[in-house]
């Protein structure tokens, strides 16, 4: 047990170090370069740019660039934002926590209805219910992701005004309100990101969860189960639905990189200040050091989760506890 | 055996046809089939792959999925009781309770993610009402019962730690729980090496002996069948070709189908270079041929047998079988050999 953990965490860091190496090659490949808004800033002399760029150490070789980020990260020093004047380690501090919330949110609710859902139409697999469900979810997965968003940011947010557009809180009255205020507050903006999130994993959740149980429910396991009196509700959800969960807990570590790309999209459409909002920004600015201190803070937590996946998958399957 | 006393009668079959509506066309897998067990007996049912044995103990139970469907006519009576006008319901809470049965894969039967003493409790929490301690505890009696070694440390292990012999047991002490009238086992010595096999046929005898359950064996092992056996139902094609008392049933076999069962069966003093096999396979349930059903592996078969479909018929007194040529003096091909 120790030495899974240990393994995996090592296993983790090194994945980040790739992140890490692969995404500043990505950024000095790419065109364009931080500072590009000063050119055009009349007030502000080539003097001056390169004043800055030379502070920013930018024209230092790449290697060297390379090494003294590694080493500055490795010692806890995930540098300062270009753009915001502001350390990167403050900067995720603020944005990391309102990601997990809309993330964490979407996950729950998307991974407890897709299962129930899959596992209802399992139950009646080939039924009138089944087959409409099941061409609502492949219709949910088959719309691009933001598509998804803008229908509901249009019909809830802009028709009907039931939500708000965007944002996390309002922008002037949320100071002033009471704590349980506040709270509701940020809980209704939470609303349509969190759904279209919901949504999203929902139907591939459904459809994964369905097909799981299917292949479960002719094992003989299950059948042993309906000889010895069990009720046919019980069968499905005591017994067959346990077993089939295996494969979904295996799913939700796989499908976690899938996810926070989705995060990044459903942030930017409902500008949620949130870390995927803080990615678009910074890229656009060529913000170096933001850039990367996102990319990994984003990759640990698809780390953190996989290890949790698999802490799960040791509870739930007891076959894995062994060896 | 004792005669034939209908009030010991405990479950009572009677034209069971239990056909499958396939796409290729209806499998009638059990077709006509009808037998009692007496309260305390040991029933088996032989035949080999692709018989019905199976698919009528699933029967009994009503554990037929679609496109199986248990067909209108077939009578099950258990205890007095008609089965097949009983409800779900019903039928659910004589599960595992008056009936009981232990399936053949003790590797796949039992559900690898709860404990070996999860799944004995359920038993006892379905049936009655007991609470997780005391059905635990009896879970825990129950594995000690099946001669499990120390039963309350093995409660708590998971059936991938187990032998396939120890599941097995886990099995049975699932189905003893609550001390059924009927237990039915499915081949439940088939996936075992030939020790453990003994032991569990033991076990089965035993428990017998102890609590006067009643039964049903499926097995195709004919050596189970001598040992184990008061009377057997030998099927083939979905239908019951031969009834006798396990005696009879070796002494004077009636049926050409069971007498080549017997002489494929491999003896001990008797120096064979080969074993005698019976020709041919059992065809698909969804083509069973016109007249009698074994006629194409039949050594004996002549034009009546495509013609007329041989019905069951008492050879002796409580022998019967299906069969146009049973109880005439044997041809010349089947003394031989």
């Amino acid at each position: 047990m120790r030495a899974f953990l240990l393994r995996r965490l090592a296993l983790g860091l090194a994945t980040m170090l790739v992140v890490a190496t692969a995404t500043f090659a990505l950024l000095h490949a790419a065109p364009g370069e931080p500072f590009a808004e000063l050119m055009e800033d009349p007030r502000f002399t080539p003097e001056q740019r390169a004043l800055r760029r030379k502070a920013a150490g930018l024209d230092d070789p790449l290697p060297v660039q390379y090494l003294r980020y590694i080493g500055d990260v490795v010692r806890g020093d995930l540098g300062t934002s270009l753009a915001k004047r502001r350390p990167v380690r403050a900067l995720l501090a603020e944005r990391l926590p309102r990601t997990l919330l809309l993330m964490g949110t979407a996950l729950l609710l998307g991974f407890a209805l897709g299962i129930a859902i899959g596992a209802w139409q399992a139950a009646r697999a080939g039924s009138a219910g089944d087959r409409w469900v099941g061409h609502a979810t492949v219709a949910l997965g088959a719309v691009p992701d933001f598509w998804i968003a803008l229908a509901l940011l249009l019909t809830f947010g802009l028709k009907l005004r039931w939500f708000p557009v965007g944002g996390m809180t309002e922008p002037v009255t949320h100071d002033y309100m009471s704590l349980a205020g506040r709270i509701g507050d940020v809980a209704w903006h939470l609303v349509l990101p969190a759904t279209a999130l919901t949504l999203l994993i929902l139907a591939f959740v459904a459809r994964h969860q369905r097909a799981a149980l299917l292949d479960t429910l002719p094992e003989d396991f299950v059948r042993t189960a309906r000889a010895k009196g069990v009720s046919p509700a019980n069968v499905v959800r005591h017994h067959a639905l346990r077993a089939a969960l295996l494969p979904t807990i295996t799913l939700f570590g796989l499908s976690l990189p899938a996810l926070v790309g989705g995060a990044v999209l459903i942030e930017s459409t409902f500008s949620w200040p949130g870390m995927g909002h803080l990615a678009v920004e910074s890229i656009a600015a060529r913000d170096y050091p933001v850039v990367l201190g996102v990319t990994l803070v984003a990759s640990a937590v698809v780390v953190i989760g996989g290890i949790l996946a698999d802490l799960l998958m040791l509870r739930a399957d007891p076959r894995t506890r062994h060896g | 055996m004792s005669t034939p006393d209908s009030a010991r009668v405990l479950l009572s079959v009677e034209n069971l046809r239990t056909w499958f509506h396939t796409r290729d066309g209806v499998a009638r897998a059990v077709d006509g089939v009808s037998f009692d067990v007496r309260a305390g007996e040991t029933l088996c049912v032989v035949g080999e792959s692709g018989s019905g044995k199976s698919v009528t103990a699933l029967s009994l139970l009503r554990l037929i999925d679609p496109p199986g469907r248990i067909e209108p006519g077939s009578r099950i009576a258990f205890e007095g009781r008609d089965l097949m006008t009983a409800t779900e319901e019903e039928v659910r809470r004589l599960r595992g309770n008056r009936i009981a049965m232990v399936f053949q894969e003790p590797m796949s039967a039992l559900n690898p993610v709860f404990t070996v003493g999860d799944q004995v409790a359920e038993v006892a929490r379905i049936h009655d009402g007991a609470s997780r301690r005391a059905a635990w505890d009896r879970a825990v009696e129950m594995l000690s019962l099946v001669g499990i070694p120390d039963p309350a440390a093995r409660a708590r292990q998971y059936p991938h730690e187990m032998s396939g012999g120890m599941r097995q047991r886990v099995l049975i002490a699932m189905a003893l729980v609550m001390n059924p009238a009927l237990l039915i086992a499915d081949e439940p010595t088939t996936a075992l090496d030939v020790t453990i096999q003994a032991q569990i046929l033991e076990l089965l005898t035993s428990v017998q002996e102890r609590f006067g359950t009643a039964i049903i064996l499926i097995t195709h092992d004919l050596g189970v069948v001598a040992e184990a056996a008061d009377r057997v139902l030998v099927m083939y094609g979905g239908q019951v070709v031969e009834r006798a008392a396990v005696r009879d049933l070796f002494a004077s076999p009636q049926h050409p189908y069971t007498q080549g069962l017997l002489r494929a069966m491999p003896r001990v003093g008797q120096g064979r270079d080969r074993l005698l096999t019976i020709p041919g396979t059992v065809p698909p349930p969804t083509a069973w041929p016109s007249g009698c059903r074994f006629r194409d592996r039949c050594p004996l078969a002549f034009d009546r047998c495509e013609r007329e479909a041989p019905e069951l018929t008492n050879v002796v007194a409580s022998h019967a079988a299906r069969c146009h040529v049973a109880g005439t003096p044997l041809p010349a091909a089947a003394a031989s050999s």
